[in-house]
């Protein structure tokens, strides 16, 4: 049995068309996760790659259950979910698994996308069995008893998860929206009260706590939306040389490089790889840009 | 930008942006035009367009240092045609105003537009903690921005208990010629068609919901798009001078839209009317009769 990661949306921030982005990709934050054999699809978040992915599905595919891994709720990572087809149908079973935040709970935020004033298709429309679970970061949980899932709370606003699905040699992690947690730069709900006593104790056990969530993992799907010359932590986001650090000490084999920038070109994708992949070479991890549509392998052999 | 009145598209896709390679010369971004008028700066709808429109504009906050005065007018808010606004740059600065309209209350607009930056949603924490200053105004009747007359109708799609909340804009220009925009509305055989073709009568360039093809509409009658016959049709019985087909299905090739346009070339129905699918970044002048074939 393999597991293997499907690419539906490489785009942070929004989805975004310009004839010169499209060699990469447009769409915003979705990824599939394919399970040789299995007849249960996995996702993780609904940007509008899994929009077009959902409308290709129509709402009877082979599989009849869905579980979607959800990172956070920012507009990038949820847009799509209305047109995801499979929601329409009554013999489908549906599971979201989300973190719980203070400010709204991700089932009012997934039933707000469909509000009258906003979208001609009501929620009443949704008539796949929908089952929403709280997930607490740092915990884990098995998936069909086949996918051991984990998260770990990354540095963005609200409550963000990183995710890591494991199955036997098989596994990939993704950290989709991650700022540098330096500097009292601390977005994550709850973690400005648990740095308040000793700050670089903090930062300290987050990074290390990163670096073990990833020890070992084939493959890392990372936020690079910004670089070392345009970063401004402030706003969540991570860059290629911080990437490829925390993989490098996680012993990581394969750095995908994700959530390009909507202004981003293809060409500046390309420099964002250029810009580490070198380096990467020389410390044994594998450097590339996630590209949308793309397939890959997970094993570490 | 020039002078003459007329009107580009920075977003041309109906329900959600479809980036990809096959969509490349009519557009994937959802919903956003500007009206060129003057020295102006008119947007109507802000999807995800809107944003290519706020990277230019960037030019001018930063280089020129250009006080920018922006009116905004909405259509309606479902997601495709308000998605852009978080994302529109110059909603940043405080040398920016913005001025909304819509024929909403101005709480319904407000609320509307407010959850986009909600904490939960985006990593805002509300519409008023933008740094520009933004007016909303109701629209109640027509009014005149700097001789351009700008009016508006109710039409065929999204009506929330019987009440109509989605609207066709007319912007005129004092010299006659007229800019109608239909972006979402369901053309049949009713009194809301036929108080649109009213509307938009002799209109100098009419933009009109063209999402299905008849085989796709077949099955989704009461779903508030046109095809893009009875959007063709309805600029015929309006005398518009030029047809522009918009709100294209997320689906909708570049390849097939070419080959639609071939067939209306060649058809009896079609030909001596003037039309175009709407392209992103293109920009149609608004002149009258300019493209008028004869029959």
């Amino acid at each position: 049995m393999t597991l293997k990661l499907r690419l539906l949306g490489v785009r942070g921030s929004r989805p975004t068309h310009k004839v010169d982005l499209l060699g990469y990709g447009g769409n915003s934050t979705s990824m599939e996760f394919m399970v040789e054999g299995s007849d249960y699809k996995i996702f993780l978040d609904g940007g509008s790659g899994l929009a077009h992915y959902g409308m290709q599905l129509g709402e009877s595919p082979r599989e009849k259950r869905f579980h979607f891994l959800i990172t956070h709720t920012h507009w990038d990572h949820i847009l799509g979910f209305p047109f995801f087809e499979p929601m329409y149908n009554p013999t489908n079973q549906i599971n979201f698994y989300s973190s719980k935040s203070s400010k709204a709970t991700f089932n009012d935020l997934f039933f707000g996308l469909h509000k009258d004033e906003n979208l001609p298709v009501p929620s009443s429309q949704i008539k796949a069995q929908i089952h929403f679970e709280s997930i607490q970061a740092g915990s884990s949980i098995l998936l069909e008893n086949q996918v051991k899932v984990s998260c770990y709370q990354i540095n963005h606003q609200g409550i963000t998860l990183a995710y890591r699905l494991d199955l036997g040699p098989d596994s990939v992690a993704v950290v989709t929206d991650n700022a540098p947690i330096e500097s009292g730069n601390y977005l994550g709900e709850g973690m400005a009260e648990r740095s308040a006593s000793d700050p670089q104790k903090f930062e300290q056990e987050f990074n290390d706590g990163l670096v073990n969530f990833l020890k070992n993992c084939n493959t890392v799907v990372f936020d690079t939306h910004f670089n070392e010359n345009n970063l401004k932590a402030d706003w969540g986001h991570s860059t290629p040389a911080r990437a490829l650090d925390f993989c490098v000490k996680a012993g990581v084999k394969r750095l995908i490089l994700f959530h390009h920038a909507p202004e981003d070109l293809d060409h500046d994708v390309h420099e964002k790889v250029e810009s580490v992949v070198h380096e990467g070479r020389a410390k044994n991890v594998e450097v590339v840009a996630a590209c949308e549509g793309d397939v890959w392998a997970l094993r570490s052999v | 930008m020039g002078t003459s009145f007329g009107i580009k598209f920075w977003g041309t896709r109906g329900l959600i942006s479809s980036p990809r390679k096959d969509t490349a010369i009519y557009g994937g971004n959802t919903t956003c035009m500007q009206i060129v008028y003057k020295d102006h700066l008119i947007i109507v709808d802000t999807g995800f367009g809107a944003c290519n429109l706020g990277e230019k504009l960037m030019q001018q906050i930063l280089a020129d240092k250009a006080k920018l005065q922006i009116h905004i007018f909405y259509t309606h808010f479902h997601w495709d045609h308000i998605q852009g606004l978080p994302f529109f740059h110059p909603i940043y600065f405080n040398s920016t105003t913005l001025n909304i309209y819509s024929p909403l209350p101005v709480n319904v607009a407000h609320q509307n537009l407010d959850q986009l930056f909600d904490g939960s949603y985006s990593p805002f924490s509300g519409l008023n903690s933008m740094a520009s200053t933004i007016n909303i105004n109701e629209l109640s009747k027509a009014i005149m921005l700097d001789g351009l007359m700008v009016s508006f109708c109710p039409v065929d799609h999204s009506h929330i208990n019987d009440e109509a909340h989605c609207f066709a804009l007319k912007f005129q220009a004092p010299t006659g010629e007229s800019i109608v925009i239909a972006t979402d509305h369901e053309a049949r055989d009713n009194s809301r068609n036929q108080d649109l073709v009213n509307f938009a009568k002799g209109s100098t360039i009419l933009v009109h919901d063209a999402q299905f093809t008849p085989a796709e509409y077949s099955s989704r009658q009461g779903w508030g798009h046109s095809t893009m016959q009875a959007a063709m049709k309805n600029g015929i019985a309006a005398g518009a001078d030029r047809v522009l087909l918009t709100h294209h299905h997320p689906h909708r090739t570049d390849g097939e839209i070419a080959k639609t346009i071939l067939e209306f070339k060649e058809s009896e129905e079609f030909k001596s009317i003037s039309f175009d699918f709407a392209k992103e970044l293109a920009h149609y002048e608004a002149v009258r009769n300019k493209f008028k074939r004869t029959a």
